[in-house]
């Protein structure tokens, strides 16, 4: 298959069958797992807190997308899915703000009923292009 | 940003930190943000009515496309999130009516809830140039 595992050593690894994330079409996209408020020790980061969970959350993206060559700036699409949109959504965008100065990328955000723990609150995927 | 950021004039600006889609050179690939039924003053059409936001959903997806040169021809891949899982009949008659033989890769699900307790539809696609 031609595509590149990703495994960042500053995230923890997936409890899941699935990896960081995937590098596919001859290097130029890469696919970042939904990344959840976890240290690379696997606690959760940030209990009750969606700003502290939403920076962990980008700083987990941005590791993994290290691995793969690319940064934040590289990203096109990103998937946010919260547990709380009426609460969260306007903190969430706040923190946002502080890793996206300008061309944003395309975004969908949902709210779900729940995520892999009681504890998170927020789950952002990634989709990035490398130039 | 490898891509470029495509704003159309007939779509609300996002009250989020978000673009309406963007452009990717690699693969002539266009990412369109998931579209809701808000008109390009933000206000929510169709309150209550599963079909007419459907439709206005797709016209802010055709509007950000036509930014990019595409067309809903072009889509590959749509995921449609919606509030009740009921309403997938009527969805689908209406979607017929766009994408027409057009049958794009899709994901249908119900979730909680979407970013305005009013907003029962939103759809994101992506399309390959042609």
């Amino acid at each position: 298959m031609a595509k590149n595992v990703l495994e960042s050593s500053k995230v923890s690894k997936p409890v899941g069958i699935m990896s960081q994330g995937v590098k596919a079409i001859g290097g130029h996209l890469i696919f970042a797992s939904g990344q959840v408020s976890r240290d690379v020790n696997g606690n959760t980061v940030g209990v009750g807190d969606i700003k502290a969970q939403t920076r962990q959350v980008l700083e987990n993206l941005k590791a993994v997308l290290e691995e793969g060559g690319a940064t934040l700036d590289d990203v096109v699409k990103v998937t946010v899915f919260v547990t709380n949109v009426a609460e969260h959504f306007a903190q969430i965008h706040e923190v946002r703000s502080e890793f996206w100065k300008d061309g944003y990328p395309a975004s969908t955000l949902v709210e779900i009923s729940a995520l892999a723990n009681p504890e998170l609150l927020i789950e952002i995927e990634a989709l990035a292009v490398i130039p | 940003m490898p891509g470029e950021v495509i704003t159309s004039p007939k779509v609300s600006i996002p009250n989020a930190v978000i673009s309406h889609a963007i452009k990717v050179p690699a693969g002539n690939l266009v990412f369109v943000s998931g579209q809701t039924a808000r008109n390009a003053q933000r206000e929510i059409v169709g309150v209550g009515d599963i079909e007419a936001q459907t439709h206005q959903v797709f016209a802010n997806i055709i509007a950000v496309l036509e930014e990019a040169g595409a067309t809903l021809r072009d889509v590959v891949k749509a995921n449609i999130y919606v509030t009740d899982i009921k309403d997938q009949p009527k969805v689908t008659e209406v979607r017929k009516g766009y994408f027409g033989e057009t049958r794009p890769a899709s994901t249908f699900v119900q979730v909680k809830s979407l970013a305005h307790p009013d907003i029962l539809i939103e759809i994101e696609v992506v399309a390959v140039l042609p």
